[in-house]
């Protein structure tokens, strides 16, 4: 794709969001408070652990610190993909209603308009406490935050983003081929946030095998976390992995999107 | 005697219609709400390789072995599942539709149509809990109650379940009054959920909050019980705490009568 | 880039091939189901093929589930065929969406393209940014279709307040806002009243002949086709049927027209040619063919040995016509 095609579907995306916002505005108060219980939800997340910890000082080796930080780091990556992709879900409905039709036979990218149509701002709960929880750990925890470390914690924030979020993105493609594909959406989306804010060594051999392949939660917050506070002793997988885990959400969103393209040749449509 | 017995019947044919019609409609959604087991399931696992790491290789600490607090975190989990129902979004969905006023037209009161709906689900939870048993004795080896304590925490569970019972539909009966119910249900449950005991016992938790949280009704609900199961809470102190529940589900049972009295009042004033 | 001698809508040998699960019966109906691998294909194209030059205006008619929603989504590009190819303004409407959705217009009768939410007037506005319409162009395609469909008065209510008649013709001007070279309507005025119709078929009649844009109607309503369209392509089954101009069709299927005639005394009537098909108060309907006996003729016959007090001639409608083919294809 030439850059100027894609800087015109940038833009109508754009266009699209607005229209979208104008729309929204009359559903204020209700969004508020979504956002405050979203947040609240995530924090309470994390005050579990902190409780705990209170009283325990340490998991594996990770200090209650250590923990904050990776859990902010998961929860900003999440927050982050969540803020263009939130309308993922409604990829389902849009094709159930046949109103998926009319993103066809427009001069813009499919993709692009079922993730401009409608506005879920509550999105910005994660994304906020994440941020939050990032900003009170980085101090207390033991690195010293100098131009690389900061660059790679962006690197693995979005790269992070990237991978949570191309993950669902190829799960949603499904959707063309078969509905009822949510059940399986949600589990991945409980195994990304329960499971990718803990240090994956208490989750035994297999554990770890299967939160660093087939559902790589251990990519978004774990490794790089593990590789900027010099958790690499007992590693289970060489430490270079850890310090190129961001390129790896590259490449899963990349593939993701092909997949996306080529799924939605199977797009059958609603009534005859 | 006849008359007595007849009208007995009657009544009771009446309520389970209701009952039976919602069991049905969680039956046809049957695959969701099997999938819907994963989620618990997930947590369980996670929640017991946590706790074994937490120890990591301590057999007590402050006087709590690692098996209990895995049994802990188990059964807190099965109580969870019965104790979530759709009661809130049951309700509020039927007021924003307007379908209420069918609802209202009944020969069954508002309120007892509500408990017989969550009386169909407890039915079609009950099955569920058995299937995630196998599942939690692998992931953290359940005990065995404590001596003597079968008896007391099955009847502590029941009225756990009657105080949520109480407690979701006096959440669910604000609908009347506020339209946006979804944030705050959302809120609702997020923090229930925490203060309840279902995430951490506590015991584990600082003293104020443990303090604070005894004279809230949650901690009834799953804390209560589960103490009673692993022996936290014996003989006398157990049966002090069945007496809490039952003085709190007095409390909460009458206020649930009256609210609900006056949402119906308005609803037929303000015409659904 | 288009060739010149090809028509604007070309279609060749398409072919969409439905699959579906066959259900079982008996226990475990449902489960045995899910994992079963029978399917059951069902054509709803079966190798249509036809053109269609620039500036045509066709009807696409056929029985429900004949197919007509099939071909037009293959057509505006939402499906993708099993087999068989189409270009519309030379490009593959499936491979090249985008570069298609330039030079169409789609109006789908049930639902609305227009955002729900947002007056209708700022639906227009984002087409246009979507479209890439320049703004003077804007302003020319505004003001006239405002003008034709009678638009002005709710341009700024929110399309979800407005009454049926109003959004269809929101999603005309919708559709007609990039000024496309085809405009497909996929039944345009069901569930509307009449006079909405009438604007409706107006507009498009205007479009097709002052700009020249082709139209593609899929319509149950024989009005609409007797108003707007020259040519009809019909299908049953996905295959075509008939391929051409209403007139014709007529004469091919129902060649038989009606003289009705009244008498001065009620008659016996017998005359070469025609068949008396019913009387009815105190009226005669006699049918013949044109072709064996020219009208003049036999109304020439019928004064010279009758006494006729009033005769007019009835011509089979459209509507019978194509009710009379589905229904022969039906017993055959």
């Amino acid at each position: 794709m030439r850059w100027s095609e894609a800087a015109w579907q940038v833009r109508a995306g754009v266009i699209l969001i607005t229209g979208a916002a104008r729309g929204i505005a009359q559903y204020r108060a209700d969004l508020l408070m979504t956002v405050l219980a979203g947040s609240l939800h995530q924090g309470i997340g994390f005050l579990t652990i902190w409780v705990v910890l209170g009283r325990f000082h340490q998991v594996a080796g990770w200090s209650v610190t250590d923990i904050g930080f990776m859990y902010g780091m998961r929860l900003t990556s999440h927050g982050l993909a969540l803020l263009p992709l939130n309308q993922l879900i409604s990829l389902e409905e849009y094709v159930r209603e046949g109103t998926f039709d009319r993103f066809l036979v427009r001069p813009v990218n499919p993709l692009i308009q079922l993730l401009s149509t409608r506005i879920q701002l509550n999105t910005i709960g994660d994304l906020l406490a994440g941020l939050t929880l990032l900003g009170a750990s980085m101090p207390l925890v033991n690195i010293t935050w100098t131009a690389g470390p900061l660059l790679f914690l962006t690197a693995a924030l979005i790269g992070g983003a990237l991978l949570e979020g191309g993950y669902q993105l190829g799960l949603s493609a499904l959707t063309f081929r078969t509905l009822g594909t949510r059940q399986i959406r949600l589990t991945v989306d409980t195994v990304f946030s329960l499971y990718g804010s803990y240090p994956i060594k208490v989750f035994g051999r297999a554990g770890e095998w299967v939160l660093t392949t087939v559902v790589p939660v251990a990519l978004v917050a774990f490794l790089p976390a593990s590789v900027l506070l010099g958790h690499v002793s007992d590693l289970h997988v060489p430490v270079v992995l850890g310090y190129v885990s961001p390129l790896a959400g590259v490449a899963v969103f990349v593939a993701a999107s092909a997949f996306w393209g080529r799924q939605l040749r199977h797009y059958q449509g609603a009534g005859t | 005697m006849i008359d007595a017995a007849r009208a007995l019947y009657w009544w009771l044919d009446a309520r389970g219609g209701f009952v039976s019609n919602r069991i049905r409609i969680v039956v046809t959604y049957r695959v969701d709400a099997v999938v819907r087991l994963t989620g618990p399931m997930l947590q369980v696992v996670l929640m017991g390789a946590l706790w074994r790491a937490l120890y990591r290789g301590e057999t007590t600490v402050d006087g709590v072995s690692l098996d209990v607090m895995t049994t802990y975190v188990s059964l807190a989990a099965m109580q969870q599942l019965v104790n979530r129902d759709d009661t809130i979004d049951w309700l509020s969905r039927r007021v924003r539709t307007g379908a209420i006023g069918t609802d209202l037209a009944q020969p069954v009161g508002l309120l007892t149509q509500q408990v017989c709906g969550q009386v169909a689900q407890l039915v079609v939870k009950l099955p569920m809990v058995v299937l995630m048993l196998p599942v939690s004795l692998v992931a953290t080896r359940l005990t065995a109650p404590a001596a003597g304590a079968l008896g007391p925490y099955l009847l502590a569970s029941v009225l756990g379940w009657l105080i949520n019972s109480c407690l979701n539909l006096l959440v669910a009966v604000t609908c009347f009054w506020t339209s946006e119910l979804v944030g705050m249900a959302f809120l609702y449950f997020v923090i229930s959920g925490f203060l309840s005991g279902a995430l951490v016992p506590l015991w584990f938790m600082p003293g104020w909050l443990a303090s604070v949280l005894g004279w809230l009704p949650l901690q009834a609900v799953i804390f209560t019980p589960l103490s009673i199961y692993l022996g936290q809470s014996a003989g006398a102190a157990a049966w002090q705490a069945v007496g809490v529940q039952l003085l709190w589900l007095a409390v909460l049972a009458g206020a649930v009568w009256l609210v609900f009295r006056r949402a119906v009042r308005r609803a037929v004033v303000h015409g659904g | 880039m288009a060739d010149f001698a090809m028509a604007l809508i070309e279609a060749s040998e398409l072919v969409r091939e439905f699959q579906r699960v066959r259900r079982k019966e008996g226990p475990f109906g449902g489960l045995r189901t899910f994992f079963s691998r029978d399917v059951v294909l069902t054509r709803a194209v079966d190798e249509v093929s036809f053109s269609i030059e620039a500036g045509e205006s066709v009807g696409y008619l056929g029985p429900n589930g004949a197919g007509k929603s099939t071909m037009i989504k293959m057509l505006t590009g939402i499906l993708t065929p099993t087999s068989g190819t189409a270009r519309v303004a030379g490009v593959v409407p499936w491979l090249d969406r985008q570069h298609n959705a330039r030079n169409i217009g789609v109006v789908f009768g049930q639902r609305s393209q227009l955002w729900w939410d947002l007056p209708l007037v700022d639906s227009f506005r984002m087409l246009g940014r979507i479209y890439r319409i320049p703004r003077s162009r804007y302003r020319d395609s505004m003001d006239r279709l405002v003008d034709t469909l009678g638009l002005a008065a709710f341009l700024e209510t929110p399309v979800r307040q407005l009454s049926l008649g109003q959004r269809m013709r929101g999603d005309l001007a919708a559709a007609m806002l990039h000024a496309p070279r085809v405009l497909y309507l996929d039944e345009p005025t069901v569930g509307l009243d009449i006079l909405a119709k009438e604007r409706i078929r107006q507009l498009v009649e205007n479009l097709n002949a002052d700009s020249g844009t082709t139209v593609l109607l899929t319509t149950h309503d024989m009005d609409d086709v007797e108003r707007l369209c020259q040519r009809l392509i019909l299908i049953d089954h996905g295959r075509v049927l008939y391929d051409g101009p209403p007139g014709h069709l007529k004469t091919q299927y129902i060649p038989q027209r009606e003289l009705v005639v009244q008498f001065a005394t009620p008659t016996d009537v017998r005359v070469q040619g025609a068949e008396v098909s019913r009387v009815e108060n105190g009226r005669t309907w006699l049918s013949f063919d044109p072709e064996d006996i020219p009208a003049v003729t036999l109304i020439a016959d019928i004064s010279a040995r009758y006494e006729v007090t009033d005769l007019h001639l009835v011509e089979p409608g459209l509507e019978a016509v194509i009710r009379q083919i589905y229904l022969e294809r039906e017993t055959v």
